[in-house]
């Protein structure tokens, strides 16, 4: 018995250890990204870019799946964009709410002759309708058939080189095209850019564009805004920085659109289509032996409103981590295999052990934490001085996403909201963390028994978001 | 080193040594996160300072600007209120004039920024590319002909990122005579969307036509370089290159030479913007050509420049080309030259493609 407590105190002990190394190198890393990327910006005018004659057509497309509270605002917003030539499809997937109502009577929708141009296989669609307020807004009415399988839709009708995937719950800054662009003009294997998504609960939107920022007024969503820091800033500018990017974002990025078709477009088996995508971008481009970029660049902002209840943001991350699980298996060929390069041998092994299936260890150290102390083979001391260190640990890594944010962007500019995001990483430590390793625990079971079910999340607007 | 880990093991091994060494590690993890929220406060209150008087600075200087513009006061009286050590900011507030303004607003916005461009010059010779980017962005942003030289020389930067930023900046101020110079750097930006490199090569203005005509018939030049040339032709409306892209387009060996489709799309995209319906039946030969990108630009362009002669060919096309994109195209192009006959006989058949004119033509057309 007590070689067993002792080697699963090595495991959950080695676990912690590697966990938090690997932590400690991403934060190192996305500080270097940081401040690489203050001088790439500086040499880059977004102003500058607009006055080129021949910036390349985009296509939005946006999914919407009853989103009447929120599809009219998202839509003002996307047609206010800064950039000379864009469509907007929105992709109604058969909402049984008045999205689509809202949509005709606001924008006039008529109606229009518009041929797929691809054959990704979707849900029927029933109709095509075109604004006649603003020509370049189109809304494809079809079946439901899931987020993915609306993307494909959108995809289908897409007729320009590159397309930007976002949820219709999303509001993009104005300058955000023209600069998520950007990685395309410079560099033509590029192939996918993300860009970054912060959380609009708390902020005042009017006309579609974020008036002020501000911290949310709920402890929930305030949480929300550390975690997307640390998410954003380490789990994407770091291995950014690494060459190894494997997440982007649903709500937020864009992609070469013959690239997609020719993986097969987004996969509608998969509840986390986003990153299952972008695995198998890699996968295939790598197996065909193309030259690729898949890049996240953190001065593109998308703004999105967060779960605001227990109930919504437990199904949310139950949701997300079933995909991920769900996506890390079906291609786990490219674990620690050689051939797919920095993906296969850094990234994909770090969210596979660690972040996939480390919840396991991670909840099992919490409860063998618990019970050790409880049956005294922990003594109190040690137990404390673990714990403080744990703490210590995810405080310092917490913080140093909030000094990122300062030294870089510095979005949040009311004083009291730097308090509380320093008040939140000491905060974020105790309890967040662990109810988080709860619900991804929780992920992986729903995997395990085959639960398909997309959890729906309650959107309350974008003005009643934080109330 | 073996000494030093049995040593570290045995201070871990006993309860007292563990629990002094988890204190020790935290304790040093907790001052970095004291210094870490430290650094982010002292972070803001330097950039809240900072932001103030960048504020209030930018609010006079934007007020002088526009006297400037208006003729009231000279440059000079306004440059000679900037401290030194405030240049970067003087010359981040010029920018967005800097894009906006033409002509003598655009020649008042250089004499501004003029006297700060020999601090930015001197970064061209930094040893870190990003920066060397930088001045080089600012130069060709803010400078004037002057600094043409300059960024001539930096085209041959060892860092494509720098050469590239160089082939922009060098297009926007320099010049048709730096045309040939420009053309040579485009083996090294292959990377680059070819859009974005023609669109710079358009900034040269009309006196580049003839050099940019040129390097487009030169089939000793890269494809690449040919394809921006036909691109910039195009943007430019250069009527003089119709004649060239045709010549080429008829021409057996450019046929049999011609390695990238891409560069035959681009010339039959010149030719769709700018030729006349006497090329028509030129264009007609590439409806057939083996690579779809090919042959879709050719049904478009027979859309602008074809007859109701082509009608027969744009049918075949929207009925059993084998690519989508290939077959909407010359569906466009049916209804753009009024002839929505096939169109309609398509949808009333049992045909892969009936769906595609069924999407095509609205009920209320009929």
């Amino acid at each position: 018995m007590n070689a067993f407590l002792q080697w699963t105190t090595y495991v959950l002990v080695g676990y912690f250890v590697v966990l938090n190394a690997g932590y400690t190198l991403m934060s190192v890393f996305t500080f270097l990204g940081v401040l690489r990327y203050r001088y790439v910006l500086d040499a880059y005018n977004p102003e500058e870019a607009l006055t080129s004659e021949s910036l390349p057509s985009i296509t939005l497309i946006a999914p919407s799946y009853n989103e009447e509270s929120t599809c009219v605002e998202s839509v003002r917003a996307f047609m206010n964009l800064d950039y000379p030539n864009f469509e907007v499809l929105v992709v109604n997937d058969g909402s049984t709410d008045a999205t689509l109502e809202r949509l005709r009577s606001t924008f006039d929708l008529q109606p229009a002759p518009r041929p797929p141009l691809s054959d990704l296989s979707t849900e029927p669609v029933r109709q095509v309708y075109r604004s006649r307020i603003h020509p370049h807004l189109w809304v494809i009415d079809k079946e439901n058939g899931g987020k993915a399988d609306a993307l494909n839709a959108g995809i289908n009708f897409c007729e320009t080189p590159l397309f930007c995937a976002m949820d219709a719950d999303t509001i993009v800054e104005r300058e955000g095209l023209i600069r998520i662009v950007r990685p395309f003009l410079e560099d033509t294997s590029t192939v996918a850019v993300g860009g970054i998504v912060r959380v609009a609960n708390g902020c005042s939107i009017q006309s579609g564009q974020i008036q002020s920022i501000s911290m949310p007024r709920r402890l929930l969503p305030k949480l929300q805004v550390l975690e997307y820091l640390r998410a954003f800033f380490f789990g994407r500018l770091g291995w950014d920085t690494l060459g190894a990017m494997i997440i982007i974002s649903g709500a937020f990025g864009m992609f070469h659109r013959e690239t997609v078709v020719d993986v097969g477009g987004y996969r509608t088996d998969s509840i986390t289509e986003d990153l299952e995508l972008v695995l198998r971008m890699h996968r295939r481009l790598r197996e065909e032996g193309q030259t690729y970029r898949i890049r996240f660049i953190p001065d593109p902002v998308a703004w999105t409103e967060v779960p605001s209840t227990f109930r919504d943001l437990s199904s949310q991350r139950d949701r997300w981590h079933r995909g991920m699980v769900g996506s890390m298996i079906r291609h786990q060929q490219m674990l620690l295999n050689p051939h797919y390069g920095r993906v296969g041998l850094l990234a994909y092994p770090f969210f596979y052990f660690l972040e996939t299936f480390g919840v396991v260890l991670e909840f099992l150290g919490y409860v063998w934490f618990i019970v050790a102390f409880g049956t005294g083979t922990l003594s109190g001391p040690i137990a404390l001085a673990f714990f403080l260190l744990a703490f210590a640990l995810g405080t310092a890594l917490s913080l140093s996403a909030v000094a990122l944010e300062e030294l870089s962007f510095h979005r949040y500019e009311h004083t009291s909201d730097l308090f509380q995001l320093i008040f939140l990483a000491v905060l974020d430590s105790v309890g967040y963390r662990q109810i988080n390793a709860w619900w991804r625990i929780k992920g992986l079971w729903s995997y395990l028994r085959g639960n398909e079910d997309w959890g729906a999340i309650r959107r309350t607007g974008f003005d009643s978001s934080d109330e | 080193m073996w000494i030093g880990s049995s040593y570290l093991f045995e201070v871990l091994s006993s309860a007292s040594g563990l629990i002094a060494t988890l204190i020790v590690v935290s304790g040093g993890l907790l001052l970095l996160s004291a210094g870490l929220a430290a650094f982010a406060l002292g972070t803001r209150a330097w950039s809240s300072y900072q932001r103030r008087a960048w504020t209030q600075r930018t609010k006079n200087w934007q007020a002088e600007v526009v006297k400037v513009l208006g003729g009231d006061i000279s440059p000079r009286s306004l440059t000679d209120q900037v401290q030194m050590g405030h240049f970067n900011s003087f010359l981040e507030m010029l920018s967005p004039y800097a894009t906006s303004v033409k002509g003598r607003e655009k020649r008042l916005i250089r004499a501004l920024a003029d006297p700060f461009l020999k601090r930015v010059e001197a970064n061209l010779s930094s040893r870190r590319p990003l920066i060397r980017a930088q001045a080089v962005q600012r130069l060709g942003l803010l400078g004037g002909p002057r600094h043409a030289e300059p960024l001539r020389k930096m085209l041959d930067d060892p860092s494509d990122r720098v050469a590239g930023r160089a082939f922009h900046a060098l297009a926007r101020i320099g010049g048709p005579k730096h045309t040939e110079r420009l053309l040579r750097c485009l083996t090294r930006l292959g990377h680059v969307d070819r859009r974005h490199i023609g669109s710079s090569l358009f900034r040269l203005g009309a006196d580049a036509a003839p050099t940019l005509r040129a390097a487009m018939a030169d089939d000793n030049r890269d494809d690449f370089e040919r394809i921006c040339c036909a691109e910039a032709l195009r943007e430019l409306g250069d009527t003089g290159a119709v004649a060239v892209a045709a010549f080429l387009l008829d021409d057996v060996n450019f046929r049999v030479r011609c390695k990238t489709p891409q560069l035959t799309a681009s010339l039959l995209y010149l030719l769709m913007r700018l030729g006349k319906g006497v090329h028509g039946p030129l264009i007609r030969a590439y409806c057939h050509a083996p690579d779809p990108t090919v042959r879709l630009h050719a049904a478009q362009a027979l859309g602008q420049l074809g007859s109701s002669e082509d009608e027969v060919l744009l049918g075949a096309l929207v009925h059993a080309d084998g690519s989508q994109w290939v077959a909407i195209s010359a569906a466009r192009s049916l209804m753009r030259l009024g002839a929505t006959a096939p169109l309609r006989r398509l949808r009333t058949l049992d045909h892969p493609r009936a769906q595609l004119a069924s999407d095509l033509i609205l009920p209320s057309d009929q």
